[in-house]
């Protein structure tokens, strides 16, 4: 499975909110332990190595 | 049924399904009568929160509300202050604050309506989020074809169309599969969903690149109970995943020439299409306006099949409350 992380995206307004994106749909937005600074930019990770 | 919100048709059992449909029997009867009123939902207040365009769902929700006495309110994502850069977690914790007992939400973002239900009291309606799921549109296919074909179990229905792009498409593999029915999605290799292999093998359906070869096969067995053609969503798409229109008519449209072969073999074959239609694009307006054509019950199973949502969701725990 691949999630995409978001790091202060815009997504649902939410500007600056992490965003977990897995299989296309949104998992869970709000702050995401382990985002990292990505600084909006888009990552392509595996769950296990954030959480 | 005790559930509280409708967000995939994946949470529904094949039990909750048929407890649906044979609810959504009886609303249609009510749909018949002169006096179109149930005091099932009096004193529940719903929310009709649609951040996309709709005709259909929209307008059939507010009118299953209101035959069933609930006070029904439409906000719209233009005329709400999400247009003015509010977030939606504030725009819908703003409207349950006002104590609203369901939200039935429309989002162009896949997986907001499981957002929205982690934020609220309220029971969520997911009608329709993104490319993901549409389950009430699912719901009234599959009443529609329980009408028209009696038992799904072991028939073959054939959903044709733009299957990347379809919410559609995904509730209808999940609930007609539960119901027992077979069913093949059939579209250009660049309009299915990448990773769909995986999927069919998972849910138990079949995937198809020749349309031709689908709805003739040689085994009568084979061939289709049912046809179910889906838009061309040509709002989502960011590139070219056809050549021309014509050539995907050609290849994928059901053309007067397609529905002349098929009614040779099943004169009364059910051709269901959700909505809107790209009249001589995807579907001839021959096939559209067909003897056959269930395109116009589906409209109408939509207000009786979103009574048995709202009544399987909410009418408990009024009695309950009551």
């Amino acid at each position: 499975m691949t999630d995409l992380l978001l790091k202060g995206a815009n997504l649902l307004g939410d500007k600056g909110a992490d965003v977990l994106v897995r299989d296309g749909v949104i998992a869970e937005i709000g702050s995401i332990p382990g985002a990292g600074e990505l600084g909006g930019r888009q990552l392509t990770v595996d769950r296990k190595s954030v959480v | 049924m005790t559930r509280k919100h409708l967000l995939s048709s994946a949470d529904l059992s094949r039990d909750e399904v048929d407890s649906i449909l044979d609810t959504a029997a009886s609303m249609h009867d009510v749909q018949r009568r002169d006096v179109k009123k149930l005091p099932t939902l009096r004193g529940r207040t719903v929310i009709n929160l649609f951040f996309e365009d709709s005709t259909r769902t929209r307008s059939s929700f507010e009118i299953a509300g209101k035959w069933m006495s609930a006070d029904t309110i439409n906000i719209t994502g233009k005329g709400s202050s999400t247009s003015k850069g509010e977030s939606l977690r504030d725009t819908v914790m703003t409207i349950c604050a006002m104590s609203v007992d369901a939200l039935v939400i429309r989002h162009s973002a896949s997986g907001a309506c499981h957002q929205v239900a982690q934020w609220v009291d309220a029971s969520v309606i997911n009608a329709g989020d993104g490319t993901h799921e549409h389950p009430t549109q699912a719901l009234l296919d599959a009443y529609t074809l329980r009408q028209r074909l009696g038992s799904l179990e072991g028939r073959h229905i054939v959903i044709v169309g733009d299957l990347a792009h379809s919410r559609v498409f995904r509730s209808n593999v999940i609930t007609l599969g539960r119901l027992g029915a077979r069913v093949t999605v059939v579209a250009p290799p660049t309009l299915m969903p990448s990773g769909i292999g995986d999927w069919a093998a998972r849910d138990g359906f079949a995937t198809s690149w020749d349309l031709d070869q689908t709805l003739y096969a040689a085994s009568p067995a084979d061939r289709p109970d049912a046809v179910m053609m889906l838009r061309v969503q040509r709002e989502r798409m960011s590139g070219g995943f056809f050549p021309t229109e014509r050539e995907y008519t050609t290849g994928y449209g059901l053309t007067r020439e397609r529905l002349a072969r098929l009614y040779a073999a099943t004169p009364d074959l059910p051709i269901l299409h959700p909505g809107p239609m790209n009249r001589g694009l995807e579907i001839s307006a021959e096939a559209a306006d067909a003897t056959s054509s269930a395109i116009l019950d589906q409209v109408s199973a939509g207000v009786a099949v979103r009574m048995a949502v709202l009544y399987h969701l909410l009418a408990g725990e009024t009695e309950a409350a009551a």
